[in-house]
């Protein structure tokens, strides 16, 4: 639908306020320049936009744009539909070189295509690299949770450290837990409310490295199956990595009961487009993951005679009847499992074996905690 | 008349539309290497509407004439979907294609936007080098 004049709309003179038309600084151009800077009559800034070409011009959408505005714009903090439309708008008729008229208008004013897709940022290399969005029924510009902020910033990690993991065990790739934590805490470039979104851009220098986009591709492989209403079960290339790829998927689907009834997933490295997952996603995950389970609960007592902490694992000795066995664990595990280590004390380690490795849930001193036989 | 720098002398005259010869006398710019440049198109299946120049079409009459004959294309597809979502209006797919030496002239116009300009040669079929790889979202 094209742009029509907005005869209902207070008429303004552009002469009057704009003076001569010349464009300052051109910000992005393609075939025409499409977003520029230009000023009124008295010298301030204006943001430029051309909503539409036209034979003999264009129509011009023109916002107040001050110097902080135009760095977050180029910087990717600031999206150009939020830049144009978040205070007072101009629509502008351009014929030829001259602006020949003006009028004060709303963004709804505006068919939506001549305005910029919401969330678009000023350059290509801008825009982020994943995006996910909680969206609920409580979910609204000053009323989101923090545990829904806390929630997408950290199954967002969480999903790929997962996948990482998972490569990572199988040998296709050989990187250091230190390297392991930059690739799969990406920066968060942006939050925005309304339904609330996290905007993430690629960890700085590793835009294109191979392991995490691969990493990233399982990822977006494993939601996209998610998202989809077919009945055909998740295919991967091993029974381990359909395991890790699910439970990768798990963490990023809307959790049963709390505020979050659904995320999207976006951005540049989600190729497959916006993917939508709600709570029917997480049955779907579920019900598959349980099809082929290859992990039962382990409790082992012991020593902590060998620990890793670059790849976070350790192996546990001195186990009644049993093997020495290797379990990894969290970061945040780290401080209590170097304490046991260093002094040398027996512990009791309940975890998640799977795949041979024992994953650990918690780890305590085996004198405070309470008898239990062995298992495993 | 119009300079662009860009086209070698001569090329005007040697099989571009007679339109692009009579405005692009004297420019220089490199032969089309083996890539696949994406562009917009309105729709899929593709037509030979969807590839043709604001001149061609009568629009844009104030444009830079040289660019004005010229069709745009991108680097990247990601560039291109970037530039339909500041212009939704443009259309509602995008379409890869290969381009060679014997299809035109190409341009790059602007580095951070990945635009490229290309001019094609008179007996090139636009329309059957593209095909259309994703939906606009």
């Amino acid at each position: 639908m094209p742009i029509a004049t907005p005869t209902e709309r207070q008429a303004l003179d552009p002469e009057v306020l704009l003076g001569q038309f010349s464009v300052e600084r051109v910000l992005y151009e393609a075939e025409i320049p499409v977003i520029f800077v230009m000023n009124t009559a008295l010298g301030q800034s204006l943001l430029a936009y051309t909503a539409e070409e036209l034979e003999d011009g264009a129509w011009l959408v023109l916002a107040p744009c001050g110097h902080a505005a135009i760095a977050d714009l180029i910087d990717g903090r600031l999206p150009v539909r939020d830049a144009l439309t978040g205070s007072w708008m101009w629509l502008a008729r351009k014929v030829g070189e001259s602006v020949t008229q003006m009028w004060a208008i709303e963004p709804t004013d505006l068919p939506d295509e001549h305005l910029p897709y919401p969330g678009t940022m000023l350059l290509p290399e801008k825009e982020p690299v994943l995006t996910a969005k909680a969206i609920g029924p409580s979910i609204s510009r000053g009323t989101v949770a923090a545990s829904v902020i806390g929630f997408l910033a950290g199954a967002m990690r969480a999903a790929i450290k997962t996948v990482l993991d998972h490569l990572q065990e199988r040998g296709a790739v050989r990187r250091s837990s230190k390297e392991i934590r930059a690739l799969c805490d990406l920066p968060v470039q942006r939050f925005s409310f309304g339904s609330f979104e996290v905007s993430f851009a690629a960890p700085p220098g590793l835009a294109q490295d191979l392991t995490l986009l691969r990493a990233v591709e399982l990822l977006c492989k494993g939601l996209a199956w998610a998202a989809s209403d077919g009945e055909s079960p998740f295919e991967a290339e091993s029974d381990d990595g359909r395991s890790a790829i699910l439970q990768a998927v798990n963490a990023l689907t809307p959790p049963t009961v709390g505020s979050i009834e659904q995320i999207v997933i976006g951005g540049q490295w989600s190729r497959r487009g916006p993917l939508h997952l709600d709570r029917g996603s997480r049955r779907r995950v579920r019900n598959e993951l349980r099809k082929a389970r290859t992990e039962h609960v382990v409790l082992r007592k012991g020593r902590i005679g060998e620990l890793d902490r670059d790849n976070c694992s350790f192996i546990l000795r001195d186990i009644p009847g049993a093997p020495d066995s290797k379990a990894v664990f969290s970061e945040e595990q780290l401080d209590d499992i170097l304490d046991y280590f260093t002094r040398g004390e027996r512990v009791v380690v309940i975890g998640v074996e799977r795949n041979g490795r024992m994953h650990t849930a918690a780890v305590t001193a085996e004198d405070r905690s309470n008898t239990v036989p062995s298992e495993g | 008349m119009c300079r662009v720098r860009g086209l070698q002398d001569g090329d005007a005259q040697v099989g571009f539309p007679r339109q692009l010869a009579e405005e692009l006398p004297t420019a220089r710019c490199r032969g089309c290497e083996r890539n696949s440049p994406p562009g917009i198109v309105r729709q899929n299946p593709i037509v030979a509407a969807d590839f043709m120049s604001h001149a061609e079409m009568g629009t844009a009459r104030n444009a830079n004439p040289c660019l004005r004959v010229g069709l745009s294309v991108f680097r990247t597809r990601e560039q291109a979907l970037h530039r339909w979502r500041l212009s939704q209006y443009l259309g509602s797919s995008i379409a890869a294609g290969e381009l060679a030496a014997e299809h035109g002239k190409l341009k790059l116009t602007s580095k951070e936007s990945g635009h490229i300009t290309w001019w094609p040669y008179a007996n090139v079929d636009r329309a059957a080098l593209f095909t259309a790889v994703c939906k606009c979202q």
